[in-house]
């Protein structure tokens, strides 16, 4: 995407300099193509570093959490996912809209450096890009081509909504939906397993789990000052590392962002024991649109339906 | 010490005479085929990733969580009743040279001046069998730190892979014991053998693409403590997950709590983090390092400068996991070489 990031770079550059922002947070590249870091830009000259590239990974609306109005206003690079996650965090009022300025990326897909690995020796990889079906990766040996199916992130495969819905700037062309009826194959498999296999799957997918809380710390929906799994007084779960109190945590987890996760694969990504998060939470999303017509990030105006209490309900006070 | 040839053909029936006496432990996937050290009932279902496995080994000598005492109380009384882990003997085999060393930095932390009984059990108890890498993952430098491809100290026995055998040497009495009980008809391994180990061990080191110069890192990192723009810059991105800490094969820190229902209940400690919000966080409610910038000067401080204070040695091995795992990617040795564009600040 070299137009696109000189188009980026441009952007920045000019938006710094007119001073409608403070600061740009977007990425850059670190030694290796596949190891990219946020990248915080307060200088035009700090924009030279900016890439966009298949693995821009992390959502970077993790970073407003905290910001306060006096900082001005923080320009961000936003996937389509990353817009939604704008848009939730607009809706559930942790943000105002005049505090961001939105660098709209349509994006074709984040490469798994995992599958990547699979294919080739990653420390011959030199580039890699996403064209439509295809994945092209530069070695010193030449060029080559794999599907995109084998090669891109879970998420990205089932990706809805790759046009940020919500920008100031939009770079580039929009792209065509990879799975426009979000269907989901590993969710029907889910899906069709009996409760008793189910909860065996998941329950020895939580005892991997380390509770070194990453899933939390990447998340740009997760923004309690204090998260329920860590707090001293009261303190809701043991931080002994069991199977149980890792359900626990897992699980209320997955409860406290049902409607809310817009499905950016933050933490499937960085969980270092590969628990199915994904998984659980396109679960929990799928629950909460059917029962609510709720689908998380695409409406500003439209707050979660767990986070809502409405006296009209014809379930409210009926004593359940 | 003697080494000895294991064809490769025999390395499974090696592993189930090792077994016979202890538990075997080495990388196995589970049934959503997630690497772990978990333990081994059959030889075939240990898989070796090339490089160093995802996780470190360090929670097979100090798990995630471990109970230390039991109690139970009244009014007027109360029983305390302390649970040391078991002495079971145990080998762990498909350990990488960076961490088995690990273990060895790890061993100054918890073996010093007032030895952890958890941890002396488990490590009394346990024989490491690491084996020589032969491919360097990207994130791997632990030739610029340290000879662990070489010397593999930290290691009871080692196995480099040669041709179509292992090299099997003995690097300490546990090893030479182990080797004693196990080793069979194997022939002993020739000069020109030994000298075949050195020749793997020096590929590898040159196959590593991070290459960093590590030539006074600690009065380096010493000089920078004051600097707070350089740690700021480089942790800005920092989320302030446990993830480099927990991976990390020397991280040892913990936290000791209790856990109570009715008068009964047990003390048990749990890996912590110097990056968890509330590590430092004292009763008044006070903070002595408040901001993610000054945990992750703490980590980059406690790696190069504090950990050659106490122990003499690095706490960094170069496995690279804490730049693998990151979700912003932050590399710890690109931040060492950061510091020697540095100017020289004045001590705090």
């Amino acid at each position: 995407m070299p137009n696109q990031t000189d188009q980026l770079r441009q952007s920045c550059r000019r938006l710094l300099s007119e001073g409608t922002v403070t600061k740009v947070i977007g990425y850059r590249e670190g030694r290796a193509p596949y190891h990219v870091s946020p990248h915080f830009a307060t200088t035009p000259e700090d924009c030279d570093a900016l890439v966009l590239t298949p693995f821009c990974t992390q959502n970077l609306v993790r970073y407003l959490r905290g910001l306060k109005p006096e900082e001005g206003k923080v320009a961000l690079v936003v996937k389509g996912c990353d817009a939604r996650a704008v848009t939730a965090l607009l809706a559930e009022h942790q943000l105002t809209r005049d505090q961001v300025y939105l660098l709209g990326v349509p994006c074709e897909g984040l490469v798994d450096v995992d599958k990547l690995a699979q294919k080739v020796r990653l420390a011959e990889v030199q580039a890699v890009r996403v064209e439509g079906q295809m994945v092209l990766v530069t070695t010193a040996a030449g060029e080559q081509r794999f599907p995109a199916e084998d090669l891109l992130e879970d998420c990205c495969r089932l990706c809805q909504y790759p046009n940020p819905l919500v920008v100031d700037e939009m770079l580039g062309e929009e792209v065509t939906p990879r799975n426009p009826d979000g269907e989901d194959a590993e969710l029907a498999r889910l899906e069709a397993m009996s409760p008793a296999e189910r909860q065996e799957y998941f329950r020895r997918a939580f005892s991997r789990c380390v509770r070194c809380y990453a899933c939390v710390r990447t998340c740009p929906m997760c923004y309690c000052t204090t998260c329920f799994a860590v707090q001293n007084k009261p303190q809701w779960l043991p931080r002994t590392v069991g199977t149980d109190e890792n359900e626990m945590f897992q699980l209320g987890r997955a409860m406290h962002l049902a409607g809310r996760c817009v499905q950016c694969g933050g933490c499937d990504r960085v969980c270092p024991v590969n628990l199915p998060l994904r998984l659980l939470n396109a679960k929990m999303a799928k629950e909460v649109q059917e029962a609510y017509a709720h689908v998380s990030g695409l409406d500003a105006e439209k707050p979660p339906p767990l986070a809502t209490f409405d006296s009209q309900d014809r379930d409210a006070g009926e004593g359940h | 010490m003697k080494s000895y040839l294991l064809p490769k053909t025999q390395l499974a029936s090696w592993l189930s005479r090792v077994q016979a006496d202890r538990t075997l432990y080495a990388p196995v996937a589970d049934a959503d085929g997630v690497l772990d050290w978990r333990e081994v009932s059959d030889p075939a279902q240990i898989v070796l990733p090339p490089g160093v496995p995802d996780l470190p080994v360090k929670k097979l000598f100090f798990p995630t969580s471990e109970t230390m005492l039991q109690y139970a109380y009244r009014a007027d009384k109360a029983a305390v009743v302390a649970t040391p882990p078991p002495a079971t003997p145990f080998a762990v085999f498909g350990v990488r040279p960076c961490d088995a060393l690990a273990q060895q930095v790890a061993d100054l932390v918890f073996l010093g001046d007032l030895p952890d009984p958890y941890y002396q059990a488990r490590r009394d108890a346990g024989t490491i069998i690491a084996v020589n890498c032969t491919e360097a993952l990207p994130e791997c430098f632990c030739a610029s730190l340290n000879d662990c491809l070489t010397e593999a100290p930290g290691a009871d026995v080692l196995l480099t892979p040669l041709d179509d055998a292992y090299l099997v040497a003995a690097l300490t009495h546990k090893g030479e014991d182990l080797l004693a009980a196990t080793a069979g008809d194997l022939p002993e391994a020739t000069e020109a053998d030994l000298a075949r180990q050195a020749e793997v061990a020096a590929a590898t080191a040159a196959a590593q693409t991070r290459k960093i110069d590590m030539e006074g890192v600690t009065e380096l990192v010493r000089a920078a403590y004051g600097d707070e723009d350089f740690w700021k810059e480089h942790a800005e991105a920092c989320v302030g997950c446990g993830v480099c800490t927990f991976l990390c094969p020397t991280c040892t820190c913990f936290d000791v709590r209790d856990d109570a229902i009715s008068g009964r209940g047990q003390r048990f400690r749990c890996w912590d983090t110097c990056q968890f919000a509330d590590f430092s966080q004292e009763a008044s409610g006070h903070d002595a390092r408040a901001h993610q910038w000054q945990k992750q000067r703490n980590r980059i401080c406690h790696k190069f400068w504090y950990s050659v204070d106490r122990t003499g040695v690095l706490s960094c091995v170069g496995c690279g996991r804490c730049l693998r795992g990151c979700a912003s990617h932050s590399d710890i040795a690109a931040t060492i070489e950061d510091l020697k564009k540095q100017p020289v600040t004045p001590d705090e």
